[in-house]
């Protein structure tokens, strides 16, 4: 805890905008000029996050500790004013604000550390600090958006953030096509987003009186769940409708939090540098989507605020989505791809628990994975730092000698997002599963599938790069400080974190046969909600012990395939030629078809159709209209060149005729 | 599903993304070195991010009890300060 009195907490919360503000003005600094010199670029985008992290400790010590006696501050000032409505932009902060704002700055600061040792010998190092410093400046403003056309604005900063940060190797062919791939395919989710939002504009913009327009939170029933139910009493808002915004909203958080059908983006952004992959792609941007949906769940509730289908909606995308990364990261070589899949599948887990009403639970997992995830893959990144560049698992093996701090980093994120007990992944899964076995036992017997799939990729991955004999050419080589110690760092709360969402008073519950669906709030449940708001903290022993297990099987199948190698179906499904086992693999192996299905139809679908519409318009409606314009023309030409005769008598004919029909038209028309 | 097998030449999906990819591009020509005050700073900072981190929750988990439940810390509708300038 700072040693801050009372007064100087609350200057910290009331100020809370110079976060933001810090990493923008160190971005156009570098930009601006700084960028001649290395250190310079270096050292003002890590102050300005190392800034960003000790104030947001300090808003959440004002909050955790009750010194700030208020449950939020906001503050906002107009940004659109017209006569029939007012748009404002602000901040806000409040538990779920100050807890998010800690993620984004604490990861982003281990990874601009880290930025410093991978991207030493590039010559764009400047222009990277430019790009990440602005990137964490947009995450921020939208972590502390008051309303949600303020949120849209920072969502499409991030997006574009994005998009010059997987690009930022541009002359690589495929690094150029990844980033136009994640642009397209967020603007679709954003475009539902945007829909959303003006649906929901319509629908209550006559009950927010003087509070903000779509603000989040408020006072005198002006935060939009109690809108919402005003609007719906008032019959401007029917459950239909609601249910509509909700699925028509979602399409946003779907696209940015890489959920199916709009994931496909995510594991071809790892063509960006490690350092980007680990913070926007695994810990922070992706959860955006996430965010939102924890910040602004009563959109997906039923009107009255009881759970109802737009919630289960989430839920079955996040299922389908957490499924299907997990069965795809199972066959995938690249390491960076790996992980990459398992952020997919982790993200599914994190909508699962809010659509199955565990919202701190999905919260909780996003909290956490930050964590673990960020480190793995700067642990992928140290070790293609250490390879020279290689990537493919096939050629690594026996790393853990040669590597001995990477190796003990990602053996604990392994463990972790595995869901091993005691570890940080555990706590907040089991939270999930159980949340979901009461929502749909279908959707949380397929999570518990897909817990022993995840420790079966994983401990595939972790056996296959750090264990056995190394099968590379490369000299393999630790990373410097600069790249472990931010690695280290990580790996206290990747083990540590899960304490903080764990009562063991439920556990004495559950053994007396007491725990319900709302057992005893932890520390984080209560601190982000409250404990009477909305979170399921029932611990379920049986749905726990089932988890584990389905964990240790995972874990001891990948074992015996790929330590001891005494057991070989990995062989039989890889070689086999036809049958149930090779369509099982090309299904795993070429990601579900999802891409091909895509650019198919594309390229027989939608270019064909455009084609059609196009010669359509063009043959009938602009060579028409081109050709009737020739057309007029000439024929005004062949009347009027017989008046062009060059006898100065005609002239004065016309003129005269011209002057008697105007004095005609004088004369006759009536007078006003 | 899978083990050190070539399959994965047969569908194509090998990819040159790689650290050293970028080594066709220009290459830097003032390159920090790994024993330069600037390392040994970002590895202060490194320490002051982890303590601040771990003091953060680490003296939260510690200081605060556990909550009883039933406690009504509201959410949307708990007293708030609220600053607007129009």
């Amino acid at each position: 805890m700072l040693p801050l009195t009372p007064e100087q907490l609350k200057w910290f919360v009331e100020y809370a905008g110079l976060i933001v503000a810090a990493p923008f003005l160190a971005g156009f600094l570098i930009i601006m000029g700084l960028r001649a010199s290395k250190t310079l670029s270096m050292a003002v985008s890590v102050g300005a996050v190392l800034y960003g992290l000790f104030h947001s400790v300090a808003i959440f010590q004002a909050f955790a500790a009750k010194t700030y006696p208020e449950t939020y501050f906001q503050q906002n000032i107009d940004w659109f004013v017209s006569s029939a409505f007012k748009l404002s932009v602000g901040v806000l902060v409040d538990h779920l604000a100050a807890v998010m704002l800690i993620v984004v700055c604490a990861v982003s600061l281990l990874v601009q550390v880290y930025t410093h040792g991978y991207m030493r010998e590039d010559a764009g190092y400047s222009r990277f600090y430019a790009y990440l410093s602005l990137f964490t400046g947009s995450m921020l403003g939208l972590v502390v958006s008051t309303n949600l056309f303020e949120m849209f604005m920072f969502w499409e900063l991030v997006g574009v953030c994005s998009y010059f940060l997987i690009g930022f190797w541009w002359f690589k062919e495929s690094a150029s096509k990844a980033c136009m791939k994640a642009f397209v395919v967020n603007r679709i989710g954003d475009f539902g987003f945007l829909m959303g939002i003006l649906m929901l504009f319509l629908a209550t913009k006559d009950y927010w009186g003087d509070g903000i327009v779509l603000g989040f939170l408020g006072t005198n029933g002006t935060d939009l769940g109690s809108v919402i139910h005003r609007a719906a009493e008032g019959n401007a808002l029917s459950a239909g409708l609601l249910l509509t915004i909700g699925i028509v909203m979602l399409m946003g958080p779907m696209a940015k939090s890489a959920q199916f059908p709009l994931h496909v983006w995510l594991p071809d952004a790892m063509e960006g540098p490690t350092p980007i992959s680990a913070l926007i792609h695994a810990a922070t941007m992706v959860a955006a989507g996430v965010y939102l949906v924890a910040r602004a769940y009563p959109i997906w509730l039923n009107t009255d605020g009881t759970p109802g289908a737009a919630l289960h909606y989430v839920c079955w995308v996040g299922a389908i989505t957490a499924f299907m990364a997990a069965t795809i990261a199972m066959s995938q070589y690249d390491i960076k791809r790996v992980l990459a899949w398992s952020t997919c599948s982790q993200l599914g887990y994190m909508f699962v628990g809010l659509g199955a009403g565990a919202f701190t639970g999905g919260f909780f997992h996003l909290f956490n994975h930050a964590f673990f995830k960020a480190m793995l893959f700067l642990c992928s990144g140290a070790v293609i730092h250490g390879l020279h560049g290689e990537q493919d698992i096939r050629q690594m093996g026996g790393l853990r000698g040669k590597m001995p701090l990477t190796h003990f980093c990602f053996l604990i994120g392994t463990l972790a997002i595995s869901g091993f007990p005691l570890f940080s992944g555990f706590f907040s899964k089991d939270e999930i599963i159980s949340a979901a076995m009461v929502s749909d036992p279908i959707v949380g017997w397929l999570m518990m599938l897909t817990a022993g799939m995840t420790a079966f990729y994983m401990f595939r991955l972790y056996f296959m790069t750090f264990i056995g004999d190394y099968r590379g050419t490369a000299h393999p080589h630790e990373s410097p400080a600069a790249m472990t110690w931010p690695l280290l760092a990580l790996s206290i709360p990747s083990m540590l974190s899960g304490y903080l969402g764990f009562n063991i008073g439920n556990i004495n519950l559950a053994l007396s046969n007491g725990a319900g669906e709302h057992g005893l709030p932890s520390h984080f449940a209560a601190f982000i909600y409250g404990p009477s708001g909305p979170h399921y903290e029932g611990a379920n022993l049986g749905m726990m012990g089932i988890s584990i297990l389905f964990a240790v099987c995972g874990f001891i199948l990948a074992y015996l395939m790929y330590f001891t190698r005494t057991v070989h179906i990995n062989k039989s499904f890889a070689e086999a030629q036809d049958g149930l086992k090779a369509m099982l693999y090309n299904i795993s192996f070429n990601k579900w078809y999802i891409d091909d299905i895509y650019f198919g139809a594309v390229d027989r679908v939608f270019l064909p159709l455009y084609k059609s519409v196009w010669n359509f318009v063009d043959m009938f409606i602009v060579e028409g209209v081109v050709n009737g314009a020739g057309l007029v023309t000439m024929s005004f030409g062949e009347v009027l060149k017989y008046m062009q005769n060059g006898r100065g008598q005609y002239y004065a004919l016309v003129i005269f005729g011209a002057v008697a029909g105007i004095a005609w038209l004088a004369y006759f028309l009536p007078n006003h | 599903m899978s083990s050190d097998h070539d399959k994965a030449a047969d569908h194509g999906d090998a990819h040159g993304d790689s650290h050293g990819g970028h080594d066709d591009h220009a290459p830097a020509t003032d390159v920090i070195p790994e024993n330069s005050p600037q390392d040994m700073l970002l590895k202060v900072v490194t320490v002051v991010g982890a303590i601040l981190i771990i003091g953060c929750f680490g003296g939260w988990w510690m200081t605060t009890p556990l909550p009883e439940g039933g406690e009504h810390g509201g959410h949307a509708g708990g007293a708030a300060v609220e600053t607007t300038e129009h």
